[in-house]
Protein backbone atom coordinates (compact mmCIF):
# COMPACT_ATOMS: atom_id res chain seq x y z
CA UNK A 1 0.00 0.00 0.00
CA UNK A 2 2.52 2.48 0.67
CA UNK A 3 4.69 1.36 -2.32
CA UNK A 4 1.27 2.00 -4.03
CA UNK A 5 1.22 5.45 -3.04
CA UNK A 6 4.45 5.96 -3.46
CA UNK A 7 4.48 5.33 -6.67
CA UNK A 8 1.26 7.14 -7.55
CA UNK A 9 3.12 10.44 -6.08
CA UNK A 10 6.25 9.71 -8.26
CA UNK A 11 4.59 9.36 -10.99
CA UNK A 12 2.42 12.85 -10.03
CA UNK A 13 5.64 14.59 -9.95
CA UNK A 14 7.21 13.17 -13.22
CA UNK A 15 3.84 14.05 -14.62
CA UNK A 16 3.68 18.18 -13.33
CA UNK A 17 7.49 18.49 -14.28
CA UNK A 18 7.17 16.52 -18.00
CA UNK A 19 4.30 19.30 -18.53
CA UNK A 20 6.72 21.74 -17.80
CA UNK A 21 9.33 20.38 -19.58
CA UNK A 22 6.86 20.03 -22.57
CA UNK A 23 5.73 23.39 -22.20
CA UNK A 24 9.01 25.01 -21.68
CA UNK A 25 10.12 23.03 -25.48
CA UNK A 26 7.18 24.50 -26.88
CA UNK A 27 8.25 27.83 -25.56
CA UNK A 28 11.50 27.74 -27.01
CA UNK A 29 10.60 26.23 -30.78
CA UNK A 30 8.07 28.97 -30.90
CA UNK A 31 11.31 31.01 -30.26
CA UNK A 32 13.83 29.53 -32.53
CA UNK A 33 11.40 28.88 -35.01
CA UNK A 34 10.49 32.53 -35.32
CA UNK A 35 13.86 33.35 -34.90
CA UNK A 36 14.70 31.58 -37.92
CA UNK A 37 12.36 33.31 -39.84
CA UNK A 38 14.45 36.22 -39.37
CA UNK A 39 17.76 34.97 -39.76
CA UNK A 40 17.36 34.23 -43.42
CA UNK A 41 14.51 36.96 -44.19
CA UNK A 42 14.56 36.82 -47.98
CA UNK A 43 13.88 33.45 -48.58
CA UNK A 44 10.86 33.58 -45.74
CA UNK A 45 9.56 36.49 -47.07
CA UNK A 46 9.55 34.71 -50.84
CA UNK A 47 8.03 31.96 -49.32
CA UNK A 48 5.55 34.19 -47.40
CA UNK A 49 4.15 36.06 -50.52
CA UNK A 50 3.87 33.24 -52.46
CA UNK A 51 1.64 31.92 -49.59
CA UNK A 52 -0.06 35.11 -49.50
CA UNK A 53 -1.03 35.29 -53.20
CA UNK A 54 -2.49 31.56 -52.81
CA UNK A 55 -4.53 32.97 -50.13
CA UNK A 56 -5.54 36.40 -51.11
CA UNK A 57 -6.61 35.20 -54.33
CA UNK A 58 -9.82 33.20 -53.12
CA UNK A 59 -10.23 35.73 -50.62
CA UNK A 60 -10.19 38.83 -52.55
CA UNK A 61 -12.94 36.62 -54.47
CA UNK A 62 -14.67 36.33 -51.31
CA UNK A 63 -15.02 39.61 -50.48
CA UNK A 64 -15.98 40.08 -53.90
CA UNK A 65 -19.10 37.68 -53.79
CA UNK A 66 -19.90 39.68 -50.90
CA UNK A 67 -20.41 42.59 -52.20
CA UNK A 68 -22.31 41.14 -55.33
CA UNK A 69 -24.67 39.58 -52.53
CA UNK A 70 -24.96 43.01 -50.66
CA UNK A 71 -25.70 45.08 -53.92
CA UNK A 72 -28.26 42.04 -54.69
CA UNK A 73 -29.91 42.54 -51.29
CA UNK A 74 -30.15 46.55 -52.31
CA UNK A 75 -31.64 45.51 -55.33
CA UNK A 76 -34.23 43.42 -53.60
CA UNK A 77 -35.77 46.73 -52.82
CA UNK A 78 -36.65 47.24 -56.32
CA UNK A 79 -38.76 44.18 -56.58
CA UNK A 80 -42.41 45.42 -57.65
CA UNK A 81 -45.94 43.76 -57.74
CA UNK A 82 -47.92 45.31 -60.28
CA UNK A 83 -52.11 44.08 -59.32
CA UNK A 84 -54.02 43.94 -62.75
CA UNK A 85 -57.15 44.77 -61.73
CA UNK A 86 -60.68 42.92 -63.34
CA UNK A 87 -62.35 45.28 -65.84
CA UNK A 88 -65.53 46.08 -64.11
CA UNK A 89 -63.38 48.09 -60.97
CA UNK A 90 -64.34 51.15 -61.40
CA UNK A 91 -61.29 54.01 -61.03
CA UNK A 92 -63.21 55.24 -57.79
CA UNK A 93 -63.04 51.52 -56.87
CA UNK A 94 -59.61 51.29 -57.78
CA UNK A 95 -58.60 54.52 -55.97
CA UNK A 96 -59.94 53.43 -52.61
CA UNK A 97 -58.50 49.76 -52.83
CA UNK A 98 -55.00 51.80 -53.46
CA UNK A 99 -55.26 53.75 -50.74
CA UNK A 100 -56.33 51.32 -48.17
CA UNK A 101 -53.37 49.33 -49.24
CA UNK A 102 -51.22 52.50 -48.58
CA UNK A 103 -52.56 51.95 -44.95
CA UNK A 104 -50.26 48.24 -44.76
CA UNK A 105 -46.85 49.54 -43.53
CA UNK A 106 -45.36 46.49 -45.43
CA UNK A 107 -46.06 48.78 -48.70
CA UNK A 108 -43.58 51.14 -48.94
CA UNK A 109 -45.04 53.01 -52.21
CA UNK A 110 -48.37 52.52 -53.75
CA UNK A 111 -49.20 53.69 -57.23
CA UNK A 112 -52.71 53.62 -58.76
CA UNK A 113 -52.98 53.86 -62.54
CA UNK A 114 -56.44 54.20 -63.89
CA UNK A 115 -57.08 52.64 -67.35
CA UNK A 116 -57.26 56.11 -69.17
CA UNK A 117 -53.54 56.69 -67.32
CA UNK A 118 -52.35 53.11 -68.46
CA UNK A 119 -53.65 53.83 -72.04
CA UNK A 120 -51.73 57.31 -71.96
CA UNK A 121 -48.67 55.46 -70.78
CA UNK A 122 -48.97 52.90 -73.28
CA UNK A 123 -49.44 55.51 -75.78
CA UNK A 124 -46.19 57.49 -75.13
CA UNK A 125 -44.13 54.24 -74.46
CA UNK A 126 -44.62 52.34 -78.00
CA UNK A 127 -45.24 52.91 -81.69
CA UNK A 128 -48.86 51.32 -81.87
CA UNK A 129 -50.20 54.80 -82.06
CA UNK A 130 -52.44 54.24 -84.83
CA UNK A 131 -52.99 50.89 -83.81
CA UNK A 132 -54.39 52.12 -80.94
CA UNK A 133 -57.02 54.62 -82.41
CA UNK A 134 -58.99 51.87 -84.61
CA UNK A 135 -59.60 49.82 -81.03
CA UNK A 136 -62.53 51.13 -79.98
CA UNK A 137 -62.59 50.65 -76.27
CA UNK A 138 -59.55 50.52 -74.12
CA UNK A 139 -58.36 47.25 -73.93
CA UNK A 140 -55.93 48.05 -70.69
CA UNK A 141 -56.82 47.43 -67.17
CA UNK A 142 -55.80 49.76 -64.06
CA UNK A 143 -52.94 48.78 -62.27
CA UNK A 144 -52.10 49.40 -58.76
CA UNK A 145 -48.25 49.68 -58.73
CA UNK A 146 -46.78 48.29 -55.29
CA UNK A 147 -43.21 48.85 -54.05
CA UNK A 148 -42.88 46.70 -51.05
CA UNK A 149 -40.78 47.45 -47.82
CA UNK A 150 -36.86 46.67 -48.63
CA UNK A 151 -36.88 43.97 -45.32
CA UNK A 152 -38.60 41.42 -47.38
CA UNK A 153 -37.46 38.36 -48.76
CA UNK A 154 -38.22 36.78 -51.69
CA UNK A 155 -40.31 34.58 -49.74
CA UNK A 156 -42.23 37.06 -48.00
CA UNK A 157 -42.77 38.74 -51.42
CA UNK A 158 -44.09 35.93 -52.86
CA UNK A 159 -46.96 35.42 -50.16
CA UNK A 160 -47.65 38.94 -50.03
CA UNK A 161 -48.75 38.69 -54.10
CA UNK A 162 -50.72 35.66 -52.93
CA UNK A 163 -52.59 37.64 -50.03
CA UNK A 164 -52.97 40.34 -52.52
CA UNK A 165 -54.60 37.95 -55.80
CA UNK A 166 -56.82 36.50 -53.32
CA UNK A 167 -58.86 40.04 -53.38
CA UNK A 168 -61.86 39.35 -55.93
CA UNK A 169 -60.96 42.72 -57.81
CA UNK A 170 -57.57 41.84 -58.94
CA UNK A 171 -57.19 39.55 -61.83
CA UNK A 172 -53.24 39.10 -62.03
CA UNK A 173 -50.93 39.50 -59.36
CA UNK A 174 -47.38 39.64 -60.93
CA UNK A 175 -43.97 39.90 -58.58
CA UNK A 176 -40.97 41.30 -60.88
CA UNK A 177 -38.51 38.59 -59.08
CA UNK A 178 -37.30 36.60 -61.68
CA UNK A 179 -34.27 38.43 -62.58
CA UNK A 180 -33.24 38.65 -58.64
CA UNK A 181 -33.19 35.02 -58.80
CA UNK A 182 -30.95 34.59 -61.66
CA UNK A 183 -29.09 36.88 -60.28
CA UNK A 184 -28.59 35.14 -57.02
CA UNK A 185 -28.44 32.14 -59.07
CA UNK A 186 -25.30 33.67 -60.71
CA UNK A 187 -23.58 34.71 -57.55
CA UNK A 188 -24.08 30.85 -55.95
CA UNK A 189 -22.44 29.90 -59.05
CA UNK A 190 -19.77 32.21 -58.74
CA UNK A 191 -19.38 31.34 -54.52
CA UNK A 192 -19.23 27.62 -55.55
CA UNK A 193 -16.38 28.56 -57.77
CA UNK A 194 -14.68 30.34 -55.23
CA UNK A 195 -14.77 27.79 -52.89
CA UNK A 196 -13.48 25.12 -55.97
CA UNK A 197 -10.54 27.70 -56.46
CA UNK A 198 -9.76 28.41 -52.69
CA UNK A 199 -9.69 24.34 -52.30
CA UNK A 200 -7.05 24.15 -55.09
CA UNK A 201 -4.54 26.85 -53.37
CA UNK A 202 -5.62 25.45 -50.32
CA UNK A 203 -3.58 22.19 -51.65
CA UNK A 204 -1.12 24.86 -53.19
CA UNK A 205 -0.25 26.41 -49.73
CA UNK A 206 0.61 23.05 -48.52
CA UNK A 207 2.63 22.49 -51.12
CA UNK A 208 4.81 25.34 -51.04
CA UNK A 209 4.61 25.25 -46.96
CA UNK A 210 5.49 21.45 -46.94
CA UNK A 211 8.43 21.63 -49.78
CA UNK A 212 9.79 24.60 -47.67
CA UNK A 213 10.37 22.43 -45.20
CA UNK A 214 11.30 19.41 -46.53
CA UNK A 215 14.39 21.92 -47.76
CA UNK A 216 14.72 23.10 -44.11
CA UNK A 217 14.71 18.95 -42.63
CA UNK A 218 17.77 18.75 -45.12
CA UNK A 219 19.43 22.19 -43.88
CA UNK A 220 19.10 20.62 -40.54
CA UNK A 221 20.05 17.11 -40.85
CA UNK A 222 22.90 16.74 -38.60
CA UNK A 223 20.92 18.21 -36.00
CA UNK A 224 18.42 15.93 -36.40
CA UNK A 225 20.84 13.06 -36.37
CA UNK A 226 22.54 13.94 -33.46
CA UNK A 227 19.36 14.56 -31.51
CA UNK A 228 18.18 11.44 -32.56
CA UNK A 229 21.89 9.98 -31.47
CA UNK A 230 20.96 11.27 -27.64
CA UNK A 231 17.37 10.04 -27.45
CA UNK A 232 15.23 12.51 -29.32
CA UNK A 233 11.50 11.46 -29.61
CA UNK A 234 10.01 11.61 -33.26
CA UNK A 235 7.40 14.49 -31.73
CA UNK A 236 10.53 16.27 -30.26
CA UNK A 237 12.23 16.48 -33.45
CA UNK A 238 8.72 17.03 -35.41
CA UNK A 239 8.21 20.18 -33.45
CA UNK A 240 10.03 22.85 -34.49
CA UNK A 241 9.24 21.81 -38.10
CA UNK A 242 5.42 22.08 -37.66
CA UNK A 243 5.82 25.52 -35.50
CA UNK A 244 7.72 26.63 -38.70
CA UNK A 245 4.77 25.76 -41.03
CA UNK A 246 2.55 27.27 -38.60
CA UNK A 247 4.83 30.44 -38.44
CA UNK A 248 4.94 30.61 -42.27
CA UNK A 249 1.30 30.38 -43.09
CA UNK A 250 0.05 32.96 -40.20
CA UNK A 251 2.68 34.89 -41.68
CA UNK A 252 1.48 34.22 -45.52
CA UNK A 253 -2.57 35.04 -44.46
CA UNK A 254 -1.81 38.55 -42.71
CA UNK A 255 0.26 39.48 -45.69
CA UNK A 256 -2.78 37.80 -48.12
CA UNK A 257 -4.99 40.73 -45.73
CA UNK A 258 -2.91 43.42 -46.01
CA UNK A 259 -2.89 42.46 -50.11
CA UNK A 260 -6.54 42.61 -50.51
CA UNK A 261 -6.74 45.62 -48.62
CA UNK A 262 -4.61 46.96 -50.68
CA UNK A 263 -6.30 46.13 -53.64
CA UNK A 264 -9.78 47.12 -52.44
CA UNK A 265 -8.20 50.42 -51.93
CA UNK A 266 -6.89 50.80 -55.21
CA UNK A 267 -10.17 50.10 -56.47
CA UNK A 268 -12.25 52.18 -53.79
CA UNK A 269 -11.71 55.43 -56.34
CA UNK A 270 -13.36 54.44 -59.41
CA UNK A 271 -16.15 52.19 -57.15
CA UNK A 272 -17.03 55.10 -55.33
CA UNK A 273 -17.67 57.03 -58.82
CA UNK A 274 -19.87 54.33 -60.89
CA UNK A 275 -21.89 54.11 -57.61
CA UNK A 276 -22.70 57.65 -57.37
CA UNK A 277 -23.34 57.57 -61.22
CA UNK A 278 -25.93 55.11 -60.42
CA UNK A 279 -27.16 57.39 -57.23
CA UNK A 280 -27.02 54.59 -55.22
CA UNK A 281 -27.08 54.70 -51.53
CA UNK A 282 -24.96 51.53 -51.86
CA UNK A 283 -21.84 50.57 -49.51
CA UNK A 284 -19.59 48.35 -50.55
CA UNK A 285 -18.62 45.34 -48.16
CA UNK A 286 -14.85 46.01 -46.55
CA UNK A 287 -12.74 42.80 -44.97
CA UNK A 288 -13.49 43.29 -41.38
CA UNK A 289 -11.28 42.19 -38.39
CA UNK A 290 -13.23 39.03 -38.77
CA UNK A 291 -11.98 37.83 -42.18
CA UNK A 292 -8.28 39.42 -41.49
CA UNK A 293 -8.79 36.96 -38.40
CA UNK A 294 -10.34 33.83 -40.86
CA UNK A 295 -7.78 34.00 -43.16
CA UNK A 296 -4.64 34.85 -41.03
CA UNK A 297 -5.98 31.70 -38.81
CA UNK A 298 -6.70 29.01 -41.87
CA UNK A 299 -2.81 29.81 -43.39
CA UNK A 300 -1.32 29.23 -39.81
CA UNK A 301 -3.34 26.26 -40.72
CA UNK A 302 -2.74 24.87 -43.98
CA UNK A 303 0.97 25.74 -43.32
CA UNK A 304 0.52 23.32 -40.21
CA UNK A 305 -0.54 20.95 -42.16
CA UNK A 306 2.13 21.17 -45.18
CA UNK A 307 4.51 20.69 -42.80
CA UNK A 308 3.00 17.86 -40.89
CA UNK A 309 2.90 15.94 -44.20
CA UNK A 310 6.85 17.73 -44.76
CA UNK A 311 7.69 16.28 -41.76
CA UNK A 312 5.93 13.16 -41.64
CA UNK A 313 7.40 12.06 -45.47
CA UNK A 314 11.02 13.02 -44.39
CA UNK A 315 11.90 13.14 -41.24
CA UNK A 316 11.53 9.53 -40.01
CA UNK A 317 13.82 8.33 -43.32
CA UNK A 318 16.49 10.68 -41.55
CA UNK A 319 18.54 7.90 -39.34
CA UNK A 320 21.80 8.26 -37.77
CA UNK A 321 24.46 5.50 -39.03
CA UNK B 1 25.18 -5.80 -17.33
CA UNK B 2 25.48 -6.03 -20.90
CA UNK B 3 25.87 -9.43 -22.75
CA UNK B 4 25.93 -10.65 -26.01
CA UNK B 5 24.92 -14.14 -27.11
CA UNK B 6 25.94 -15.13 -30.43
CA UNK B 7 25.37 -12.24 -32.24
CA UNK B 8 25.93 -12.00 -35.85
CA UNK B 9 25.12 -8.91 -38.19
CA UNK B 10 25.25 -9.40 -41.85
CA UNK B 11 24.18 -6.51 -44.43
CA UNK B 12 21.99 -6.72 -47.06
CA UNK B 13 25.44 -5.99 -49.56
CA UNK B 14 26.25 -9.88 -47.89
CA UNK B 15 29.05 -8.21 -45.97
CA UNK B 16 29.48 -10.41 -42.87
CA UNK B 17 30.67 -7.94 -40.15
CA UNK B 18 30.19 -9.52 -36.88
CA UNK B 19 30.28 -13.58 -36.52
CA UNK B 20 28.60 -15.41 -33.51
CA UNK B 21 30.11 -13.01 -31.01
CA UNK B 22 29.15 -14.07 -27.77
CA UNK B 23 30.67 -10.98 -24.78
CA UNK B 24 29.64 -10.27 -21.27
CA UNK B 25 30.41 -7.16 -19.97
CA UNK B 26 30.35 -6.39 -16.40
CA UNK B 27 28.70 -3.22 -14.81
CA UNK B 28 31.26 -0.48 -14.13
CA UNK B 29 34.13 -2.39 -16.42
CA UNK B 30 36.59 -0.37 -19.16
CA UNK B 31 36.65 -2.88 -21.80
CA UNK B 32 38.36 -1.72 -25.33
CA UNK B 33 37.22 -3.28 -28.43
CA UNK B 34 40.20 -3.55 -30.93
CA UNK B 35 41.67 -4.63 -34.18
CA UNK B 36 41.46 -3.40 -37.83
CA UNK B 37 39.64 -1.18 -39.55
CA UNK B 38 36.64 -3.31 -40.76
CA UNK B 39 37.12 -5.55 -38.07
CA UNK B 40 33.24 -5.24 -36.86
CA UNK B 41 34.12 -3.04 -34.12
CA UNK B 42 31.81 -0.21 -34.59
CA UNK B 43 29.08 -2.15 -35.86
CA UNK B 44 29.36 -3.96 -32.65
CA UNK B 45 28.83 -0.52 -30.64
CA UNK B 46 26.51 0.27 -33.03
CA UNK B 47 24.06 -2.75 -32.13
CA UNK B 48 23.99 -1.13 -28.00
CA UNK B 49 22.11 1.97 -29.06
CA UNK B 50 20.20 0.30 -31.61
CA UNK B 51 21.39 1.97 -34.39
CA UNK B 52 21.90 -1.13 -36.24
CA UNK B 53 19.74 -4.44 -35.46
CA UNK B 54 21.50 -7.53 -35.78
CA UNK B 55 20.83 -10.62 -37.84
CA UNK B 56 20.73 -13.45 -35.23
CA UNK B 57 21.85 -13.35 -31.52
CA UNK B 58 20.48 -12.07 -28.66
CA UNK B 59 21.92 -8.29 -26.46
CA UNK B 60 21.01 -8.60 -23.18
CA UNK B 61 20.89 -5.38 -21.46
CA UNK B 62 20.13 -4.91 -17.48
CA UNK B 63 18.09 -7.85 -17.87
CA UNK B 64 16.35 -6.76 -20.94
CA UNK B 65 16.73 -8.40 -24.95
CA UNK B 66 17.18 -5.30 -26.81
CA UNK B 67 16.99 -7.20 -29.70
CA UNK B 68 13.49 -6.90 -30.21
CA UNK B 69 13.38 -3.74 -28.57
CA UNK B 70 9.89 -1.69 -30.07
CA UNK B 71 10.80 1.62 -32.38
CA UNK B 72 8.64 3.45 -29.89
CA UNK B 73 11.45 2.59 -26.38
CA UNK B 74 14.43 3.66 -28.61
CA UNK B 75 14.85 7.00 -27.70
CA UNK B 76 14.45 6.14 -23.90
CA UNK B 77 17.20 3.67 -24.31
CA UNK B 78 19.49 6.15 -26.09
CA UNK B 79 19.35 8.19 -23.04
CA UNK B 80 20.72 5.85 -21.05
CA UNK B 81 23.73 5.37 -23.56
CA UNK B 82 26.57 8.28 -23.93
CA UNK B 83 28.12 8.05 -27.08
CA UNK B 84 31.54 9.83 -28.09
CA UNK B 85 32.69 9.41 -31.87
CA UNK B 86 35.86 9.85 -33.81
CA UNK B 87 34.71 12.77 -35.38
CA UNK B 88 32.92 14.32 -32.87
CA UNK B 89 29.88 15.17 -34.37
CA UNK B 90 29.50 18.70 -32.68
CA UNK B 91 27.40 21.40 -34.37
CA UNK B 92 28.53 24.46 -34.94
CA UNK B 93 25.98 26.48 -35.30
CA UNK B 94 26.03 26.50 -31.79
CA UNK B 95 27.94 27.44 -28.95
CA UNK B 96 29.92 24.78 -26.99
CA UNK B 97 27.74 25.04 -23.78
CA UNK B 98 24.19 24.81 -26.52
CA UNK B 99 25.90 21.09 -27.72
CA UNK B 100 26.45 20.05 -24.44
CA UNK B 101 23.17 20.76 -23.41
CA UNK B 102 21.43 19.11 -26.19
CA UNK B 103 21.57 15.40 -24.65
CA UNK B 104 19.78 17.27 -21.43
CA UNK B 105 17.23 19.35 -23.83
CA UNK B 106 15.86 16.37 -25.81
CA UNK B 107 14.99 14.50 -22.29
CA UNK B 108 12.66 17.64 -21.47
CA UNK B 109 15.04 19.08 -18.95
CA UNK B 110 14.06 22.53 -17.51
CA UNK B 111 17.00 24.80 -19.63
CA UNK B 112 18.45 26.80 -17.07
CA UNK B 113 18.52 23.21 -15.54
CA UNK B 114 20.51 22.12 -17.99
CA UNK B 115 22.80 24.72 -18.53
CA UNK B 116 23.98 24.23 -14.93
CA UNK B 117 24.45 20.65 -15.57
CA UNK B 118 26.26 21.23 -18.77
CA UNK B 119 28.78 23.60 -17.31
CA UNK B 120 29.65 20.56 -14.79
CA UNK B 121 30.50 18.42 -17.64
CA UNK B 122 32.47 21.20 -19.29
CA UNK B 123 34.06 21.67 -16.11
CA UNK B 124 35.61 18.00 -15.70
CA UNK B 125 36.66 17.66 -19.25
CA UNK B 126 38.28 21.42 -18.70
CA UNK B 127 36.90 23.59 -21.04
CA UNK B 128 34.17 25.38 -18.81
CA UNK B 129 36.20 29.00 -19.39
CA UNK B 130 35.20 28.15 -23.17
CA UNK B 131 31.50 27.71 -22.98
CA UNK B 132 30.63 30.42 -24.65
CA UNK B 133 33.00 29.51 -27.97
CA UNK B 134 32.01 28.56 -31.20
CA UNK B 135 33.57 24.88 -31.56
CA UNK B 136 34.88 25.58 -34.87
CA UNK B 137 36.96 27.59 -33.16
CA UNK B 138 38.66 25.05 -30.57
CA UNK B 139 41.55 22.75 -31.66
CA UNK B 140 40.52 19.33 -32.42
CA UNK B 141 41.33 17.72 -28.94
CA UNK B 142 39.41 20.26 -27.38
CA UNK B 143 35.96 19.61 -29.77
CA UNK B 144 36.88 15.71 -28.61
CA UNK B 145 36.97 16.60 -24.90
CA UNK B 146 33.33 18.95 -25.94
CA UNK B 147 32.46 15.69 -27.58
CA UNK B 148 32.98 13.64 -24.23
CA UNK B 149 31.04 16.57 -22.03
CA UNK B 150 28.02 15.97 -23.91
CA UNK B 151 28.01 12.06 -24.20
CA UNK B 152 28.19 12.23 -19.92
CA UNK B 153 26.35 14.85 -19.26
CA UNK B 154 23.29 13.12 -17.83
CA UNK B 155 25.03 10.83 -16.48
CA UNK B 156 24.26 7.74 -18.21
CA UNK B 157 24.99 4.38 -17.23
CA UNK B 158 26.83 3.20 -20.37
CA UNK B 159 30.02 5.10 -22.53
CA UNK B 160 30.01 4.17 -25.74
CA UNK B 161 33.47 5.77 -27.58
CA UNK B 162 34.03 4.47 -31.26
CA UNK B 163 37.63 5.56 -32.21
CA UNK B 164 37.52 8.62 -30.13
CA UNK B 165 41.20 9.38 -30.20
CA UNK B 166 41.23 8.57 -34.08
CA UNK B 167 42.40 12.17 -34.98
CA UNK B 168 44.56 12.81 -32.63
CA UNK B 169 48.36 12.92 -31.75
CA UNK B 170 49.85 10.21 -29.10
CA UNK B 171 49.65 13.01 -26.10
CA UNK B 172 46.09 13.90 -27.07
CA UNK B 173 45.47 10.46 -27.69
CA UNK B 174 46.90 9.64 -24.08
CA UNK B 175 44.47 12.61 -22.46
CA UNK B 176 41.58 11.27 -23.58
CA UNK B 177 41.36 7.86 -22.54
CA UNK B 178 42.55 8.87 -19.35
CA UNK B 179 39.15 11.37 -19.09
CA UNK B 180 37.53 8.63 -20.21
CA UNK B 181 38.99 6.20 -17.79
CA UNK B 182 38.11 8.93 -15.01
CA UNK B 183 34.16 8.52 -16.06
CA UNK B 184 34.37 4.88 -15.21
CA UNK B 185 36.03 4.98 -12.06
CA UNK B 186 32.81 6.60 -10.98
CA UNK B 187 31.39 3.86 -12.06
CA UNK B 188 30.49 4.28 -15.78
CA UNK B 189 30.39 1.35 -17.58
CA UNK B 190 32.62 2.38 -20.39
CA UNK B 191 33.42 0.65 -24.09
CA UNK B 192 36.05 1.80 -26.25
CA UNK B 193 36.28 0.69 -29.68
CA UNK B 194 39.86 2.01 -31.02
CA UNK B 195 43.05 0.34 -33.99
CA UNK B 196 45.42 1.52 -31.47
CA UNK B 197 46.47 -2.16 -29.51
CA UNK B 198 49.52 -0.02 -27.87
CA UNK B 199 47.36 3.01 -26.41
CA UNK B 200 44.70 0.83 -25.36
CA UNK B 201 47.48 -1.73 -23.65
CA UNK B 202 48.74 1.22 -22.42
CA UNK B 203 45.62 1.49 -20.05
CA UNK B 204 46.22 -2.28 -18.06
CA UNK B 205 42.46 -3.05 -19.08
CA UNK B 206 40.37 -5.66 -20.41
CA UNK B 207 40.74 -6.20 -24.01
CA UNK B 208 39.03 -7.88 -26.74
CA UNK B 209 40.09 -8.40 -30.54
CA UNK B 210 38.11 -8.48 -33.71
CA UNK B 211 39.10 -9.92 -36.81
CA UNK B 212 36.84 -10.06 -39.66
CA UNK B 213 34.08 -10.17 -37.30
CA UNK B 214 35.41 -12.56 -35.12
CA UNK B 215 35.97 -12.36 -31.46
CA UNK B 216 39.70 -13.36 -31.12
CA UNK B 217 41.12 -13.09 -27.66
CA UNK B 218 40.25 -11.60 -24.24
CA UNK B 219 41.83 -10.65 -21.48
CA UNK B 220 43.93 -8.18 -19.39
CA UNK B 221 47.07 -7.29 -20.91
CA UNK B 222 50.06 -7.64 -18.53
CA UNK B 223 48.07 -9.87 -16.28
CA UNK B 224 46.06 -8.59 -13.40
Amino acid sequence: MATRKGQAATSHVTRGVRLKSWTSHHRGCLKDSLYRLFRSPMSSILTMAVLAIALALPGGLYILSQNMLSLSMHWDTDARISLFLTHDVSDEEGRALSQQLAQNPVMKHVDFLSRADALEEFRQMTTFQEALEHIAENPLPAVILITPASSLSPQALDRLRQELLANPQVELAQLDLEWIKRLKGIIEMIQRAILIVAAILAIAVILVVGNTIRLEIENRREEIVITKLFGATHSYIRRPFLYDGFWFGLMGGLLASALISAALWLLNEPVDRLISLYESDFTPVYPGITFVISITLAGGLLGYLGAWTAVTQHLYKIEPE
Amino acid sequence: MLHFQNVSKRYTSGHEALRDVSLHIERGELIFLTGHSGAGKSTLLKLIPILERPSSGNIILDGANIVRMKKHYIPLLRRNIGMVFQDHHLLFDRPVIDNVMLPLEVSGMDRRECRKRAQAALDKVGLLSKQDRQPITLSTGEQQRVGIARAVVNRPPILLADEPTGNLDPKLSKEIMTLLADFNAVGVTTIIATHDIQLAKLMRRRMVVLHQGKLLEAGIPGGG
